[in-house]
């Protein structure tokens, strides 16, 4: 967590227009400090931010063929720190895609629809119950 | 001998040849052998016999080898150990070399080739031995080498066994380690146990709560039973506001009342001040012409005082020349000359002396000769005129006696003595009566013949005109600055009172249009809620009594809508457009929402259209709507028998305008001439019984008038009592060549919307009622069903083309019926919600569920119409000769600002914002599809599907299109289909690139209403 009470948001996807309305919805709904990127190299640039959470899109090679895609700027972030959680959006209802972002560390997968807001609100309030009860189990273990 | 010796050296040579053991052989030029040895027949096989004259070629196994050679020595004159092999006739090989030369006749011509071959078949074999034994040398040191590497191999396994005991070793103490560690997991476990039965706890506790949650919902019932109370109590606050909307009824009839007392007051002040500035100038031109009466007043007496000075003079000299002849009398009688004609002359002397006396006596100013005594003398008439005594009274008195201020009279008349005259000296005489005259005193001394002065001439002029003008002249001087400061002070009175008058118009404008807003909202909710209340079960007696706070409530809204309108044009926020429009279309469109109610009344509506006018026009369609809409209503309204004509005149054209004459001709009750002037006033109406007769508000012509001034135009109006009035004006219209931009206009009763068969989805009966009156209207078939479930159950037995679709209703509602009718029976007919309450939670789900559109209760009719017709026109473009009902109908509007509008609240900044980006993201995305399309790069084509898809449904284009794109996508990844795919990128691009046309025009409205 950050200094102050503030959660920030990393937003990652190459589609601006989608980028830009995940941006006000969550700025409308929450207290949220949130920084966007339209590429994987700009999120791992800025990784020193200290994000709480990195909303990931899975596609980011999709126009830029150079680009580093999802999977890779995932590998990177897990590499960098390990406790980033990072979930995975994409257009593609795919399971195959949705278990390879488990395998590859990312705390769950969003499909891009109407409701993908709501779910990343959903995940996001889990992310920080899943903390609090980790630093309690932490804590109790301790003592034990 | 020689011969013989020669013979015998040649069968010498010979012998040799035959006897040498290598094969010789001699060829001809042409490759044939001419001569052989034994050895030669030895190795060959063949007998002489057989080989002369046959291809030396023949006998070797490499017969071009062989030619090569030969040909070699053809070129070089020899060859030296030129290896080839012969081959002898049962097949055995020799191995040779060829040692070969031409040889030469006499002459130096070559006649041939000489070749001796040795056999080295033997030769051949010890070489081959001897490279096999070189081969074995080689060997034997490679082999030696291996067993050197081999040691050191030997060495390299030993150290290695050594290293993986050194591992195996520590391995053992791995495994300890792990032991060790598989306890400490065990132990975990076991406080893992722990936690989950302080889990379980929590869900105990959980289950408590949903105790509690049970005792909430309880109470949540109560809660319930408690609103219902306080709906009860509502109603009695409906009644309230029934009543308190009936005070501001009357509070508004007295605004207008106020209204125009100040409008009268304003035009009084400003006739006042207008009648002062025209007293001002008035008195001004007064002023001017008694300076210029002064003026010449004053050049009048010096011309008559120069006349009088003139006089004097001649009257001096004939009393000079009188006492001359006097004097010559008695110097002729003293000198006793008693001549006759001397005589003579005296007598004419003598008449010439009466003479000047008549001429002195003629005189209208007092003349009067003065001893030097001061006693009078002699005097003319006017001098008994100016003091009312006789002659004889006058006659030896003190001259002095006859003036007010006798003192100053003796100073003048000693300034006579001193100086010898006096002039213009102003005295005052009195009249006997006591009249004053004031006269102006020239005098002069007349002396003797001996040089004495004799007395006084005095002439005296009468002033009193003169001074009783100039007197009146000072006096209107004065009044005259005084009337002019009197001007000036009402003037800035006027000035102040205008600017007062301004600044009540504009507070009055603020005020208007602050109310207007501020009543909207609250008369929103009052209408809102008095619909939702209609719809609720009541007596006859509330439901009049709420039908009238609806109809009061309504015509309030119109009110205030007038007020805002006309509060925009005074506030100079009205903007009018320049759109190309078609004229023709838009007007006769409009006349058709007239003609219901001119049919109700028994009028008839005459259109007089000019054929000049172009096609399409560029200016402000919905002005000119607006205008024509007001003067066709008043037409309407106003008239009760006969007809109302509207005409359309082309006046002037050149090449860039054309000017348009619109009239509206009624027969109807007419405006009397005094009000004429009045009724483009705001809330003016001809006369007051009008309002209570025709009803309205009085702001129809006043805005008429504010949207036809700022376009450059003029409103006029004929009319005569009883008998009707015309209103017509002139607008300007800029001509184009472009095409009228669809959708702007009000569309027009196609002829072609023919035959249309509407479904009405709804409950009420009396809506149900309504909508089948307007649809008939609309001249559509149409059909009702009570609600979703019935509604299916026609659409699968009946074809229809637009379903009205009301949201609340029992069994299945709107929104269910829609996504039933859209997600299972597949059908995209299109579907307009009909929604009582306009909330955007409404909106969206109407949305969500895939209605095309909606509009909201009570229905506008032109409203719903316009919208209808768009449906339908789209569809009727679009579809088949055969209506089938699986055929999809295109939306006239690919994209819907309606979830964007909830996702960021309208907030417009946030809007732009995003229509920008999608503008600035959908074109490249567009152009990469297709080019990705054409040059078969499935992936990149694949990534520009899969980029767009998310957008759409932001922009509310249609599902259906994100589908596709989703179908490019996959398609694209199981290569399967690619024939399909082109179509489905193509209608992609054709969506997309309409889609941001609209969203270009969208953010344009955005922006300008954010700027308003």
């Amino acid at each position: 967590m950050n200094k102050g009470s503030k959660i920030k948001l990393f937003l990652v996807d190459d589609d601006t227009v989608f980028l830009k309305l995940l941006e006000i919805e969550f700025l409308q709904n929450a207290d949220f400090i949130i920084e966007t990127y339209p590429t994987g190299d700009k999120c791992l640039a800025n990784l020193s931010n200290k994000p709480d959470v990195i909303i990931l899109d899975f596609q980011l090679d999709g126009i830029d063929k150079e680009a580093i895609n999802g999977i890779e700027t995932l590998d990177k972030i897990k590499e960098a720190d390990p406790n980033i959680p990072v979930v995975m959006l994409s257009s593609q209802d795919k399971i195959d895609i949705a278990i390879s972002c488990m395998h590859h560390g990312a705390f769950d997968y969003v499909v891009k629809s109407e409701t993908a807001f709501i779910r990343l609100q959903k995940i996001i309030t889990t992310i920080f119950e899943k903390k609090k009860i980790e630093k309690q189990l932490n804590w109790y273990m301790e003592r034990m | 001998m020689e011969s013989q010796s020669i013979a015998k050296n040649s069968q010498y040579a010979r012998s040799l040849i035959e006897a040498s053991l290598d094969p010789f052989v001699t060829i001809s030029l042409e490759g044939k052998i001419t001569d052989v040895n034994e050895a030669s027949i030895k190795v060959i096989g063949l007998s002489r016999k057989q080989l002369i004259n046959t291809n030396f070629s023949d006998y070797f196994t490499d017969p071009k080898k062989a030619t090569k050679g030969y040909l070699k020595v053809f070129k070089k004159g020899f060859v030296v150990d030129y290896p080839l092999t012969i081959r002898h006739k049962n097949g055995n090989l020799t191995d040779v070399i060829y040692n070969a030369s031409v040889y030469k006749n006499e002459k130096g011509d070559v006649l041939g080739i000489f070749a001796a071959a040795r056999d080295v078949t033997a030769q051949k074999w010890a070489i081959e031995l001897r490279k096999v034994n070189k081969e074995l040398v080689f060997q034997n040191e490679e082999k030696e080498k291996r067993a050197a590497e081999l040691v050191i191999a030997n060495e390299e396994l030993f150290f290695q066994n050594k290293e993986k005991e050194k591992r195996a070793e520590e391995l053992a103490i791995a495994n300890k380690e792990l032991r060790f560690q598989n306890d400490e997991k065990g132990k975990r476990a076991a406080e893992l146990v722990i936690a989950n039965k302080e889990l379980a706890f929590q869900n105990k506790v959980k289950e408590k709560r949903a105790a509690e949650l049970i005792i909430a919902n309880e109470e949540l019932a109560y809660q319930n039973i408690e609103k219902e109370k306080r709906a009860a109590e509502l109603i009695i606050a409906n009644e309230e506001l029934a009543f308190q909307n009936d005070e501001k009824g009357k509070r508004a009839a007295e605004l207008v009342i106020a209204n125009e007392e100040l409008a009268f007051q304003n035009k009084v002040k400003e006739k006042r001040a207008a009648e002062l500035v025209i007293a001002n100038e008035e008195l001004a031109y007064q002023n001017i012409e008694k300076e210029k009466r002064a003026a010449e007043l004053a050049i009048a007496n010096e011309e008559l005082l120069f006349q009088t000075k003139v006089k004097e003079k001649r009257a001096a000299e004939l009393v000079r020349a009188n006492e001359e002849l006097a004097y010559q009398n008695i110097q002729a009688i003293k000198q006793g000359i008693t001549n006759k004609e001397l005589e003579a002359s005296n007598i004419d002397i003598k008449s010439d002396s009466q003479y000047s006396l008549s001429l002195i006596e003629a005189s209208l100013d007092p003349l009067v000769t003065i001893s030097s005594e001061g006693k009078i003398t002699d005097m003319n008439d006017a001098l008994t005129n100016i003091t009312g005594l006789t002659r004889e009274e006058l006659i030896e008195t003190d001259f002095l006696d006859y003036f007010t201020e006798p003192l100053k009279a003796r100073d003048v008349y000693q300034e006579v003595f001193a100086n010898g005259s006096v002039a213009n000296s102003p005295l005052t005489l009195r009249h006997k009566s006591g009249k004053l005259t004031d006269v102006l005193f020239n005098g002069s001394v007349y002396i003797d013949e001996k040089g004495n002065v004799d007395g006084v001439v005095i002439v005296a002029r009468d002033v009193t005109e003169q001074k009783r003008i100039a007197k009146e002249l000072a006096e209107a001087m004065i009044f005259a600055e005084k009337a002019t400061s009197i001007a000036e002070e009402a003037k800035s009175k006027a000035e102040r009172a205008t600017l007062i008058a301004e600044d009540a118009v504009k507070a009055k404008q603020q005020f208007l249009s602050n109310m207007s807003h501020e009543i909207r909202t609250p008369m929103n909710a009052i209408i809102g809620f008095t619909k939702v209340v209609l719809k609720t079960e009541l007596n006859e007696k509330q439901k009049e009594y709420l039908n009238a706070i609806k109809f009061s409530g309504d015509a309030l809204i119109v009110l205030i809508n007038d007020i805002l309108d006309l509060a925009k044009v005074d506030a100079g926020k009205m903007i009018f457009e320049k759109i190309p429009f078609k004229m023709s279309t838009s007007i006769s469109a409009m006349l058709h929402l007239f003609e219901s109610k001119i049919q109700e009344k028994n009028l008839k509506l005459v259109k007089i259209y000019d054929d000049n006018i172009p096609k399409v026009l560029v200016g402000d369609p919905v002005r000119l709507h607006q205008i024509i809409m007001n003067l066709m209503s008043n037409a309407v309204k106003f008239t009760t028998k006969g007809k109302i004509t509207f005409s359309v005149k082309l006046l002037e054209e050149d090449e860039k305008n054309v000017n348009i004459k619109f009239s509206v001709t009624d027969t109807g009750i007419g405006i009397p001439e005094i009000k004429i002037n009045k009724i483009f006033d705001n809330f003016q109406q001809a006369s007051s019984n009008t309002s209570r007769l025709f009803g309205g508000t009085g702001l129809g012509l006043a805005i008429v008038k504010q949207l036809i001034e700022p376009q450059g135009g003029r409103i006029q109006v004929i009319s005569k009592i009883n008998e009707g009035s015309t209103f017509s004006f002139v607008l300007s219209f800029q001509k184009t060549k472009s095409d009228a931009i669809l959708g702007t206009q009000i569309i027009d009763l196609d002829s072609e919307i023919t035959n249309v068969k509407v479904l009405v989805v709804e409950d009420i009966a009396l809506n149900q009622l309504l909508m089948k009156t307007l649809l008939d209207d609309f001249g559509f078939e149409c059909d009702i069903a009570g609600n979703g479930s019935i509604a299916i159950e026609k659409l699968r037995t009946k074809p229809y083309d637009l379903i009205l679709m009301d949201l609340q209703m029992p069994e299945m509602n709107g929104f269910e019926a829609t996504a039933f009718i859209r997600n299972k029976m597949k059908s995209s007919i299109p579907i307009i919600a009909i929604t009582a309450d306009v909330t955007t939670v409404d909106l969206a789900k109407c949305k969500a569920v895939g209605m095309d559109d909606y509009i909201s209760k009570p229905v506008d009719e032109r409203l719903l119409y316009s919208k209808m017709v768009g449906f339908l026109k789209k569809s009727a473009i679009y579809m088949a000769p055969d209506k089938s009902p699986q055929i999809k109908i295109e939306n006239n509007k690919r994209t819907n600002l309606t979830y964007l509008n909830n996702r960021t609240k309208s907030n417009p900044i946030l809007m732009m914002e995003m229509i920008s980006l999608f503008l600035e993201q959908t074109p490249p995305l567009i152009n990469e599809m297709k080019k990705s399309m054409a040059n078969k790069d499935w992936k990149s084509l694949q990534a520009a599907a899969h980029k767009m898809i998310p957008s759409f449904s932001i922009m509310g284009i249609s599902a259906e299109y994100e589908d596709m794109a989703k179908k490019v996508q996959e398609y694209v990844t199981s290569r399967e289909e690619t024939d399909g795919v082109r179509d489905m990128v193509l209608e992609l691009e054709e969506v997309c690139t309409q889609a941001c046309l609209e969203l270009k025009v969208e953010f344009n409205a955005i922006k300008n209403n954010n700027n308003e």
